[in-house]
This record gives structure tokens, sequence and C-alpha cells, in this order.
């Protein structure tokens, strides 16, 4: 029988567990003694733990996707790793199972390589913070979880990754608890994203619901049964949560269970839609769309490694990567992938949007971070799934890069995020400039560089799209999605150009005002964090600069910095470092870093890093996504390679308008790019132009509506965060009033037994006697007093001895 | 087919019987006191009517000639009693029952 | 002044407010019964929610006050957010609504609710009756509880009864109990709680123990259910048994009745003869 190409069939690979199990490691070794052994050997022990688990995680993915990836059959691509059986209940079973298959891969990779790019950059980044190994303990921690998410092979596992994300998250954006703003993003991010997993939660219990019982097909009916059972072909039909077995029921043809998904309903409503609408929801939480964006802007209270790993390369990809995962889902619901769509394009805008008036370098890639995910919404809303993985991993590269780079300016400037104290840093921060004009170039979408493919690839396959609920959704997707595409460019470029050209317009050293508010800065000052810097030497040339400047300032500087630095146990770290800091870059960073002056390069861990990122940013589009429209049919590597992944691209349909068009489409994308980086550089060159100030003066309504986010945030604060208290303030009342009632009536009851006890012995066993002798006397004088002359007493009396005797009557009988 | 049988009407019936009851136990005003029975008459006629339509043969109206004469007594007992009320209005100068204690000598 | 030509602001946006909120619902109207067309109908809403929102803006978002251009995109949103309200009330919530409806009424005959409105018409008065502790909320709780047992009687085929129970208890016992309520001077010495309660817990306990047991035997007995119902008129029925089978008792009523009526006049003028002496002698 011919095997058939829908049905995917596992390959047991034993050692999977190998890639989540070495970040766990490393964060375990950390949480429990990465403490003490930053006091005992100094924080290189720290980050080497870190950084090495990660290299590992990354050799095990390396060897999975060489042996069992690359060059392997289509049906040969599902690798999965069974541990054990967490529990069994009824047809329900979860295992605790990994598997790859290429989308799995490809995700596996990014996180696994983007994060210890990013490991390795924070050892610079991070190297004045006290808590070093609590930085890295959350940081492997979250690679742990990411790893679960993309690699679980049922929901479950990759429920736990959610929620691990989540929590790590929370847990890295208020990494400097001690200041309230950034513990409350942390709780928001944490409270927003609550909303979006119970959405998720709802849709897998529906889901879950949906699967059971078999279809018939000598009757063509829906026999409503709880047992799974195997057809010829050796699909598993019946209630799952492994990912595998979903496929295959649902892509599989003759299980019918695609026929009967979009046949049932569930109270009424369209069961598909309402599942995909619901994990969507899911999504809209974890990848910050329409209406729970509003997390992530806050969240760049976090260090900026955090910022580019988690709020821009990888978790909030989850969502998208959700949806590709279950494309053969979507696809057989139109309604939900056009909500998907929509909301995806609607975000990119309004993000964008945004983003343009945005000071803090870190909102504006906040913003533009929620742009693309918009726009990865969009690829895998409107069905090309590749594309929108594809551009989730494009993203990963340039967003990495550009997140760090600007972590690199925001170090050289002294923890200054506002792009108004900044500008001239090209000549301070040359390589900086450099990677971050690369990542510009890509996020903008000119050729060569790996936007221009993805989003085109995306913009294309909206406008050709015809899995939507009506013909018009895709165009018009489409002009919006160029909107924001055109407002990418401009308010990407308007960093650059704010940033990096012009005058230096910032402070030279610390503001006291920042130091006071900021505990990273504090931390700065606390010691110099030369030692972290463990990188050999060979600074390029174009450091020696700043390492001068930086060593006129430990002249000027010396006397102050004394005493910080003869601090306890670092003080023979100090000394080493002292000794090796001249002449070295490294040296010149963390002495200039800690006590002010021009701006400068930051240390080599940290630019080689953003090389490797630009280059890949650059690269990754042309190797990856090729277009077929250039290669004459020949669809790009990625999507070759994503295909067995994705069972329904084959079922969505495109127009096909011809490779002209698309050229044309192409060529539009282009000039859309070219307008905005045009528009860009006439505005904010050298920060010239007066032009965007008197724009401000001309609009300064419309202005402060965009610069304040219209007021989105106001609006929750009023709705629901004003409701939830309301209701907050309604249980506290319950509380108060009718719990502690309830627990002071038990009190009184005690007390009431209590007193009965002392009556018992009081009365019954002391009065006895005396109790017998007065009984007559006063049952002569009790009875008296029935004799109340009240004819309403008599009428009682007279009715109670009535019912007594009916109830009596009743019991006797 | 309407579902309600001769059990609803009697637990009506019942309920305002025990709250004519309540009424005529526990009432201070006089006035009250004669509202109280006033429900507990009506209490009966709902049953007398519900036998009736329920229980007695088909065409016989025994119970709704007893209803009838339950209505007319009622009647009789709210003009006697409230004039009795007045009486003891004259009397006692209240007509708290609480006060009206004669029957204790 | 200043606060005349706020007030005409004011009133100007109150205006607006009220004409775009009924253009809201004309237009929508328009669509569902006149066929206005889809495009012509979310143009004219929009337009309709513009007023709307520029109308608010005088009492709510006073911090962000909108016009020209900002007006239009914030009245777009917000016609964005209503739309998408209306179509899931509109297409999703409102049918499911009307679904579980429609389940839920089949499960419900009309002829029961009638009866529970009477039922609860009538408990509900006599224990607003019972509770009450104004007298004369008393005597108007006891007024519903007079309409329910009426009611009762009509849903039990009694006709006649239940015409006698309004004439004769409504309009007759209960304007005699309200004579009896002006006539008297009321206890306590406040106005409001003249009908106060003397053991009410013990009374209670007393009720609910006889509606128990009045309720027990009346579900628990086997009572011999007629197969067939009658609900004929029985007016007539009535009259000839009142005439041949019950003549006697008829008479003897009527005789007490006569009884009654000379009775409750002596019982009554007798006292006032009385007070009116004690003038006359004073």
């Amino acid at each position: 029988m011919e095997p058939n190409e829908n049905i995917a069939r596992a390959v047991e690979v034993s050692w999977l567990w190998l890639i989540p199990f070495f970040p766990l490691l490393g964060s375990a070794i950390n949480v429990a003694v990465g403490h003490r052994l930053q006091k005992l050997y100094g924080k290189r022990a720290v980050h080497f733990i870190a950084v090495g688990v990660m290299l590992a995680s990354c050799v095990v993915t390396e060897v999975v996707f060489w042996k069992h990836m690359f060059g392997a059959e289509p049906s040969q691509r599902f690798l999965e790793d069974h541990l054990w059986t967490m529990w069994q209940s009824g047809s329900l079973r979860v295992n605790l199972s990994f598997g790859i298959d290429p989308l799995g891969m490809m995700m596996t990779f990014i996180v696994t390589h983007v994060a210890t790019l990013i490991h390795v950059y924070s050892t610079g980044y991070m190297a004045d913070e006290p808590d070093y190994w609590r930085f890295f303990t959350w940081l492997n921690l979250f690679v742990f979880s990411m790893l679960l998410l993309v690699m679980g092979s049922n929901f479950l596992v990759m429920f736990f990754g959610w929620e691990g994300v989540g929590l790590c998250s929370y847990g890295l954006i208020a990494f400097w608890y001690t200041d309230v703003e950034k513990a409350k993003a942390g709780l928001k991010a944490f409270v927003v994203n609550r909303f979006g997993d119970f959405g998720f939660v709802i849709g897998l219990f529906i889901l879950f619901w949906s699967l059971s019982g078999i279809w018939n097909p000598q009757t063509n009916k829906y026999e409503h049964q709880h047992v799974a059972y195997v057809t010829a072909q050796g699909v598993t039909v019946g209630p799952t949560v492994e990912f595998r077995e979903l496929r295959n029921q649902v892509s599989d043809e003759s299980t019918g269970m695609a026929e009967r998904l979009k046949g049932m309903t569930f109270w009424g409503f369209p069961l598909l839609a309402l599942v995909c609408i619901l994990f969507f929801v899911g999504a809209t939480g974890k990848s910050a769309q329409i209406p729970l964006y509003v997390w992530l802007p806050d969240a760049m209270a976090g260090p900026t490694p955090v910022s580019a790993l988690i709020h821009a390369a990888t978790m909030v990809t989850a969502g998208v990567y959700m949806v590709a995962r279950l494309n053969f889902l979507f696809a057989l619901s139109p309604p939900a992938m056009t909500v998907v769509a929509v909301v995806g394009v609607l975000t990119a805008l309004f993000a964008a949007s945004i983003g343009f008036f945005q000071y803090d370098i870190k909102k504006v890639l906040a913003y533009s971070t929620v742009s693309q995910l918009g726009f990865m919404f969009i690829g895998v809303g409107v069905g090309a799934y590749w594309a929108g993985v594809f551009h989730l991993m494009t993203h990963a590269f340039f967003k990495a890069c550009l997140f760090l780079g600007s972590g690199s300016v925001i170090l050289a400037c002294h923890h200054e995020q506002d792009m108004r104290k900044m500008g001239g840093l090209k000549s301070y921060t040359p390589i900086t400039r450099w990677t971050y004009l690369a990542a510009c170039w890509a996020i903008a979408g000119f050729p060569w560089a790996s936007g221009f493919y993805s989003k085109d690839e995306i913009l294309w396959k909206a406008w050709t799209a015809e899995n939507l609920t009506a013909p018009w959704i895709g165009p018009a997707i489409y002009i919006v999605g160029a909107i924001a595409a055109l407002g990418t460019s401009f308010y990407m470029f308007r960093s650059y150009y704010m940033t990096f050209t012009g005058e230096y317009r910032g402070g030279h050293g610390h503001e006291d005002k920042e130091r006071l508010e900021d505990p990273h800065a504090m931390a700065a000052h606390a010691h110099a964090g030369a030692i972290t810097h463990g990188v050999p030497d060979g600074a390029p040339a174009a450091h020696a600069a700043a390492s001068t400047v930086a060593h006129q300032h430990d002249e000027s500087h010396g006397a102050m910095s004394t005493p910080a630095q003869a601090h306890d146990e670092h003080k023979v770290e100090v000394a080493a470092a002292t000794a090796a800091a001249h002449g070295h870059d490294d040296g010149a960073h963390g002495d200039a870093h800690a006590h002010g002056g021009v701006p400068h390069e930051s240390p080599n861990s940290m630019t080689y890093v953003l090389a490797l990122l630009a280059f890949a940013a650059v690269v990754a589009g042309f190797v990856f996504g090729w277009p077929a429209a250039w290669a004459g049919g020949h669809e790009p590597v990625l999507e070759h390679f994503l295909a067995p992944s994705l069972p329904a691209a084959e079922h969505v349909r495109f127009a096909e308008p011809g490779h002209a068009t698309e050229f044309l489409f192409q060529f539009f994308g282009l000039a859309i790019a070219a307008l905005g980086w045009a528009g860009a550089r006439a505005l904010y060159l050298d920060n010239k132009s007066t032009v965007p100030a008197r724009l401000k003066e001309m609009f300064p309504r419309a202005w402060s509506v965009v610069f304040n986010k219209y007021y989105v945030d106001e609006l929750y604060q009023a709705t629901v965060v004003r409701g939830s208290l309301i209701v907050a303030r309604i249980s506290y009342f319950i509380d108060q009033n009718l719990i502690d009632g309830l627990v002071n009536f038990m009190g009184f009851l005690g007390r009431a037994v209590a007193y009965l006890d002392a009556a018992i012995d009081t009365y019954i066993v002391d009065g006895a006697v005396n109790g017998l002798a007065s009984l007559t006397w006063n049952s002569g004088k009790q009875l008296r007093r029935i004799q109340t002359g009240h004819i309403q007493s008599y009428l009682f009396g007279a009715l109670g001895g009535a019912i007594v005797f009916v109830i009596i009557q009743y019991v006797i009988r | 087919m309407t579902s309600i049988g001769l059990p609803h009407f009697l637990i009506v019936g019942a309920a305002l019987f025990a709250l004519g009851m309540v009424t005529v136990v526990t009432r201070r005003n006089a006035v009250g006191i004669l509202m109280g029975v006033e429900l507990i008459l009506n209490a009966a006629n709902v049953n007398f009517i519900a036998f009736n339509h329920y229980v007695a043969a088909p065409g016989s109206l025994t119970g709704q000639v007893f209803s009838i004469f339950v209505i007319v007594l009622a009647a009789a007992e709210a003009a006697i009693g409230l004039a009795i009320v007045l009486a003891i209005y004259q009397t006692f100068k209240t007509i708290d029952v609480q006060e009206t204690d004669l029957l204790k000598e | 002044m200043a606060n005349s030509s706020n007030l005409r602001a004011w009133l100007v946006r109150l205006g607006v407010l009220a004409l775009g909120l009924f253009g809201i619902v004309a237009v929508a109207a328009l669509h569902r019964f006149a066929h206005l067309g889809i495009g012509l109908t979310l143009g004219l809403e929009y337009v309709a929610v513009t007023c709307v929102v520029w109308g608010l803006n005088a009492f709510v978002f006073r911090r962000l006050p909108l016009s020209g251009l900002t007006l239009l995109v914030f009245s777009a949103a917000v016609f964005g957010v209503l739309f998408l309200v209306a179509y899931f009330v509109g297409a999703v919530l409102g049918p499911f609504l009307i679904d579980s409806a429609g389940r839920f009424i089949g499960l419900v005959h009309l002829v029961d609710l009638v009866f529970y409105l009477f039922a609860v018409m009538t408990v509900a008065g006599a224990a607003g009756c019972a509770f009450s502790r104004n007298i004369i909320y008393s005597a108007w709780s006891l007024l519903f509880a007079f309409m329910g047992v009426a009611g009762l009687y009509v849903f039990l085929g009694a006709d006649f009864p239940a015409v006698a129970q309004v004439l004769i208890y409504i309009g007759g016992i209960l304007v005699l109990i309200l004579f009896a309520i002006m006539l008297t001077k009321q206890i306590g010495g406040d106005p409001k709680l003249t009908n106060a309660h003397l053991g009410l817990p013990v009374g209670a306990a007393l009720a609910v123990i006889t509606a128990g047991t009045l309720t027990y035997m009346a579900v628990m007995a086997p009572w011999k259910i007629e197969p067939v119902q009658s609900y004929a008129p029985v007016s007539a029925g009535l009259g000839i048994a009142f005439l041949t089978e019950y003549l006697l008792p008829f008479e003897v009523a009527s005789v007490v009745l006569l009884a009654a009526l000379v009775g409750a006049v002596i019982i009554a003028r007798k006292e006032i003869k009385e007070t009116q002496d004690t003038v006359l002698e004073s």
C-alpha cells in the first residue's frame, strides 16, 4: 500500500531531551549555588556555567539537525522523544515528550542560537549587576521554558512552556524590582498574559471535547465514543493532546475528522472558528496583539538583553509559532484566519503609528516589535504559514540585533534611553552604528537584507489570498500593511538618525537624579566590573579613542572611585582587573562606564554578538527565502524545509497573477521602504531639520494623542483595572462581613459551649437538690404567668397543640 | 396540557393559612388580627374550590357553594369584628390587644 | 455672563448627542426595515457615531478635547469598536440568546406561568400583610392577596366566586378594614410602626411548621383526581343549587347577614351614643 504523504510517523530519537535539559541544569546550578559561586570565584564562574550550558544545548541542536533533519525524507522529519507518561485519565493520556518537526527544528535553532548569543552579550551588558547570578538563572530558565514550548510534542508540555516563559518574562521584566515602576511593568505583563492564557485553555478544552467520538463511514454519522482507535493507515483517531496525532487525523481525509470538525457547532457557534479564535486569543496575549499588546512596551523596563531575547526574538513569537503549529486547524476555518490576519494588520498599523513619536529608543523598538508581530500574524492568517514563520526568523535576527544595538547605545550614553539626548554616536560607537544600520536596512525591507524577502512575501500572499471570508479583505490587508511597512521604514531610520548622526546631545556622566532612580546605575557606581569582561586582548583600532578618553577620566575620577573599588570581596578581582585593564578595551569600558565621560564603544563580548546578528539579519533573507519568482519557480529553501510541518499549506489557495505582477509588487515594496527612509533622512538627519518640531506645534493635539499611545492604557485603567478593583472591594466586603462574621460566630459558638458546660456544672450538678426543692414553687409561679389574659396567647397554645397532634398522628402512623 | 394540579393549589392554600395564622397570633393591632382572619378564610376558600375542581364529580358545585357561604360569613364577620374593634377602642382607648387583658381577671 | 454661552454650548452638545443617538437607531432601523444599502448604512452610522462622540465630549474624557481630524479618527475607532460589538451581539450573541430562550420557553407552559403569577401574587400579598410594619401597607398587601386568590378561582373554573371575591372582599371587606384603620387611633408613637408584632419568631416558627405539615399532606395524600375537569360557567348552576338543594342554608345565611347588620349597627351605635351622652353630660 502506498504510504499516505499526509501521515506523519515519528522517528524516535531518545536524546532530544538534552536540548532543554542543559539550560535547566544551568538554571538549577545558578539558583542553588550561583550566589556563592559569584562570591567565591567572581561573576566569571556564573556566566561560564550559563553560557556553557547554552553552548551545549546549541551543539545538541546542531547534531539533531545535521544527523536527522538535513537531507532526510520529508516523512522522516518527525523526531520524537517520549520520556514518560505523566498521567492518564480516561482517554486523556499526557506524555512528557518532546517532538521536533521541521517547524520545531527551526524554532529550536533560533531559540538556542540567538539565546546563546544574547547570553554572551549579557556578560558584557550586565557586568555591573550585583545580582548577576539571578539574572543568568532567570535567563537559563527562560530558555528552558521556551524550548519546552517549541519542542513539546503535545499541548500540555507546550502549555508548561507557555506559562514558564510568562513566568520568566515576569521575573526578568521586574528584574530590578526595587524600582516600583519596573515591578509594576512585570506584573502588568504577567496579568495581561493571563487573559490570553485563559482563552488558550478554554480553546484547548473545547478542542479536546470535540475530538471524542468517531465517524462511521457506513452511516456517514458521528458516533459518540470516548475511545481512540487506529485506522488501517495507522492514524490514531480520537481525543488526543499530541500535535502529531491531531495533525494526522485532521489532515488525513479518510478519517473524516476534518469534515466532522467543520460541521460541528458548540452552543451554536462553528466549533473550529471558536477553537481557533480562542487559541488566537492566547496568541494575542503572548504575542502582544490588539487588544492585549499593552504589556510589551512596558516590558522594556527589563534589562536590554531580556528585551532582545524575550520581547523580540523568542517569547513574543510563541503566538505565531502556535498558529503555524496548528495550521491544519486554522486552515479549515476561513473566519478564524480572517480574524488572525485582520487583527495582525491592525496591530501592525497601530503600533507603527505609535512608534513614530516615541523618544525612548527601546519604546520605539518595542512598538516596532508589536508591529512586526502583526506582520507575522498577517502571514499565518492569510495562509502563508511559511512566510509568517520566515518573518519570525528574520525578525528574530534583526530585532535582536536592533535591541542589542540599542543596549550598546544605552550603555554608551550611560543608561540614557531618550533619543533626544543622544546623537552623533557614529564616531564613538562605529560597530554598533554599522550593525544598527544593517538591521534597520533589514527591517525596512531593502533588498538583499532579510526583511525584504519575508515582508514582501507576506504582503504579496495577503494580496493574493483566497482563503479569507471575503475577496476584498486580502487587498485591504495589503494596503494597510503597506502603510505600516512605510511607517516601519520611517521610524526605524528616524531612530537611527536621531541616535547616530548630528552632535552628541547627552550630558557627560551620570546625572544625579538618574543615579538615584536607577538601581542599575547605582550598582554600576558601586564597583568597577572590569573583571567580567573576560575577553582576550585584541581590541579593534576603532576602540582606541574611547579607550584613551576613558583613561583620562580615570585620572580625574580616581580619588572618587577608590573607595568604591575597595569593596570587600571584590578587592582581589578589582586589583587584578586594574592590572589587566591598561591598554585593554574592557578596562576602558568598566571605568568609563562607572565614572562617566563621553560615549564609548561597548566591550567585545557585545560587539561581536552584534556583528554576528547583523550578518545573520542581512544574509538569512536570501539564503532561506529566495523568492520563487526569481528562481524560476523553485520554492524557497525554508518553504521546502517546512513543508512537512505545514500540511495545510497545500489546501490554502492563492491567486497566481504571474511573476510580472509579483515583480511590480516587490518594486512597490522597495519604493515604500525608500520613501520611509527618505522621509526620515529629510527630517532627522544630523538633527538639523526643524520640520518635526514645527509639525508637532502645528498638530499638538494629534501629536499628544499618538504620543500617549492613543490613551489605550488609560482606557484599560478606567475599565478593566477599575472593574477588577471594584470586584476586589466587593470580595473584601464579603470577606469582612460574611467570612469574618462566620469566623466570629464560630468563636461565639465555642464560648457558648463553654458557658453551657459551666451551666451544666453549676445548675445540674450543684443545683439538682436545690432545683428539686424550688421546682414546685417555681413551676407554680411560671404556670401562673401563662394566664395572661391575652387571647392571642391562648390561640397560640391552641394552634401549637393542634399542630403537635397532627405531627404525632403522622409520626405514629 | 397544563402540569398544574391539585397539590399546587393546596400548597398556596397552606401558605395563605400559615401566613394568616402568623398574622392572627403575632399582631398587636386588632385590625391586623382581623386581616389575618380574612387570610385564613381565603385559604379555606382556595381549598374548597380546588377540591371542587379536581376531586368532585363533574357538574358538582358543592365546593363553590361552600365558598360562597364562606364569603358571606366573612362579610358578616368583618362587619361584626370591626364593630367590636371600635367598641374595644371606645372602652380601652386603644386597639392594642396587649392592653385588653380582662380575661386575666 | 460666561455661563450662558457655556450653557448654550452645552445644550448644543446635548442636542447633537441626542441627534446622534437617534441617528444610530434610525439608520439601523432603516437598514433593517427599509433595506438601506450596507455602504450607506455604515457611512451614516459613522456620521451618527461622530455626532455622539462630539456630544459626549462635553461630558466625558474632557481632558482630551476632540475636534477636526482627531474627532474623526477617534470616532472611527469608537465606531469600529461599536461595529464589532454590534456584530458580536447581532450575529453571534443574539442568535445564541434567542436559541437558548427558545429552548427554555419550550419547557414552560404559558398556563403554568399564569398560575405561578397568581400564586406568587397571593403569597407575596399575604406575606406583606403578615410582616409589614405599617397597617396601611398591610391593608394594601391584602388587596393583592385577594386579587391573586380571585385569579386562582378563575384558574379553577370558578367564575362566580371569583367575581364575588372581588366585589365582596375587595369592594366591601377591605374598604371596611380601611375605615376601621381610619377610625381608630393607632398604637405606638411612630406613625410608621402602626402594626407591631409580638413574639414574631415563635409565631413564624409555628407558621412554618403548619405550612410544612399542610404541604406534606397536600403532596403526599393520594387524592382521587377526576380525570376530566370542567371549565363551564357556574353562575346558573350556583343559582339553581342555592334555590333548591341549599335553600335552607341560603336562608340561614340571609338571616345571619341581617343579624350581623343589625348587630354591627347596635354595637357601633351604642358606643357613639355613649360618647355623645358623655359630651352632652359634661
